[in-house]
């Protein structure tokens, strides 16, 4: 059984079609890129999943569920299984990344006499060790965008799913942005990307869903 | 520390004139609350005082046998309208008067006991009963005349004295549920206002927040924390003030009144009381706090 399902998923604001008909589905250990220029639909695709928009018509199943249907007090349990990784990060500002990481774990219900293990270990792996007790504004745009992926994974997701993690980089960065989620998905874990940097996905490799005008133009199984 | 906790606070800190303002609001509500709980405490203790200390005062006849009085006792003593029933017999009244004379002795010794009227002395359990109970002794045949406490005057004068210190204990506590009633209502409004706006300010926070699957609680948490420190602080900070208020004036109270029992003079007892107001007004903050913040929380925070 698939982890993520779309099945003939639409999404209208108003006269504007932000998703026609998309179905796909992504397996459990899966790294996915969703492409697409910019009001190709990338974002709404990930408001469905974690249940910020309900679609139009359609089918939303993630780890067996229809998320449309779920009821609104399971809303935030959904979306602890979800790591997301936004565009603009939401990070809360006035915390450091250990605390941004530890408000996560508090809000995974972790004791928090794991928590300094835990977030060690995200911090780790993303390369931000040294800048735990940072604010978000003491940091350079990547790792901004690494300490966002380190709150996503600190929660022990079943899926991430990285929202434009390149949008603001330069090459580079985008680039070691991209291969530490790449690195993340070897270490087991489900990773949705949506980008518009075609380049380092043909230097990655992997499946590929190509939105363009909110129809799924190549990737559906 | 939990971490909502360490929230509130820094939400305090971070805005301290909202604080100062929501903690000022609640000092005046509970240093007027204190004043007021300590005024109908006052009032009661002098009722209470007057309404045990009037004793009617039923004098015998003198040809009154003993059995006449046992037959009177017996009947008075199933009267659950009757306390303190006590017989005071002609030797005893003479005791009574000897020692009330004692700073001049010769007053003493000119009277014998054959000149003072045996009686039943008792006091009304409630004073509502004291005139139904005169009636009741006036009707008796051995009683010649009815009397009563000096402090109280004549029969008419029981049952004012203890009907204006009843209207002004009524007036008393009618005022003060007003006041308090008003001053718990500005204060759950100022609470509202101060959250509303700390929702306001941390619009952002809670919606990231929420996308990345806090639970309405959890988001809830550290605002309705925030509350109650603002209540709990603003509660002990007015019974402070009215704490030391009171045992300043205490001394002067003390002796402006006299015998009445104002205040307790025992300091245990004085702290004591002060202490179960703290409680209760803690108690009371503490619930003006929630339902404010959740009223506050209710109407703004709408979680997508």
């Amino acid at each position: 059984m698939p982890l993520l399902e779309f099945k003939n998923v639409s999404k209208s604001f108003g006269a504007i079609e932000a998703l026609k008909d998309v179905s796909f589905d992504i397996e459990e250990g899966e790294m996915v890129f969703v492409t697409g220029p910019s009001g190709a639909g990338k974002t709404t695709l990930l408001k469905l999943l974690i249940r910020q928009l309900k679609p139009s018509s359609g089918e939303v199943i993630f780890d067996g569920k229809d998320v449309s249907k779920i009821k609104k007090k399971d809303v935030p349990a959904l979306r602890r299984k979800v790591g997301t990784v936004f565009q603009d990060f939401k990070l809360l500002d006035e915390k450091t990344i250990r605390e941004n990481c530890n408000i996560a774990l508090a809000i995974a219900k972790v004791a928090s006499k794991e928590w300094d293990a835990r977030v060690e270990h995200v911090l780790e792996l993303v390369g931000l060790s040294e800048r735990a007790d940072f604010f978000p504004s003491q940091l350079s745009g990547g790792e901004i965008q690494r300490a966002a992926l380190a709150r996503a994974l600190v929660m022990n997701p079943k899926i991430i799913f990285a929202d434009e993690p390149t949008g603001n980089l330069d090459w580079d960065t985008a680039e070691e942005v991209m291969k530490l989620l790449q690195k993340i998905n070897k270490e087991g874990k489900t990773v949705i990307v949506t980008t518009h940097h075609k380049k380092i996905i043909h230097e990655l490799g992997g499946r590929q869903l190509e939105l363009k005008k909110g129809s799924l133009e190549k990737g559906e199984k | 520390m939990s971490l909502h906790l360490k929230t509130s606070i820094a939400n305090i800190r971070r805005a301290p004139f909202q604080a100062m303002a929501a903690i000022s609001v609640l000092a005046i509500t509970f240093f007027v609350s204190t004043l007021i709980a300590l005024a109908v405490y006052s009032s009661n203790q002098i009722i209470s005082y007057f309404e045990t200390r009037p004793q009617i005062i039923a004098f015998l006849k003198d040809d009154t046998t003993q059995e006449q009085v046992d037959d009177l006792m017996g009947r008075l003593t199933g009267d659950p309208r009757i306390a303190n029933l006590k017989f005071v017999s002609k030797e005893e009244a003479l005791n009574i008067y000897k020692e009330a004379t004692s700073d001049n002795p010769l007053l003493g010794e000119l009277v014998s006991p054959s000149i003072f009227p045996a009686s039943i002395e008792f006091s009304p359990s409630d004073l509502s009963h004291a005139q139904d109970l005169i009636s009741l002794v006036e009707g008796e045949l051995v009683v010649e005349d009815i009397g009563f406490t000096a402090n109280v005057g004549g029969s008419s004068a029981v049952g004012d004295v203890i009907n204006r210190l009843k209207t002004i204990s009524y007036y008393v506590r009618l005022t003060g549920a007003v006041s308090v009633g008003v001053l718990a209502v500005t204060s759950g409004l100022v609470l509202m206002v101060v959250i509303s706006m700390r929702i306001s300010m941390k619009k952002e926070e809670i919606e990231s927040l929420s996308l990345i699957g806090a639970s309405p609680g959890f988001i809830r948490a550290p605002l309705l924390l925030e509350a109650i420190e603002y209540g709990v602080l603003g509660a002990f900070l007015g019974w402070l003030l009215a704490a030391v208020l009171a045992m300043y004036v205490s001394p002067h109270l003390f002796s402006y009144f006299g015998t009445l029992p104002i205040l307790p003079k025992e300091p245990s007892q004085f702290f004591g009381l002060l202490g179960i107001i703290l409680l209760g007004e803690v108690l009371i903050s503490v619930t003006i706090a929630t339902l404010g913040s959740l009223f506050s929380l209710s109407r703004t925070l709408k979680l997508k």
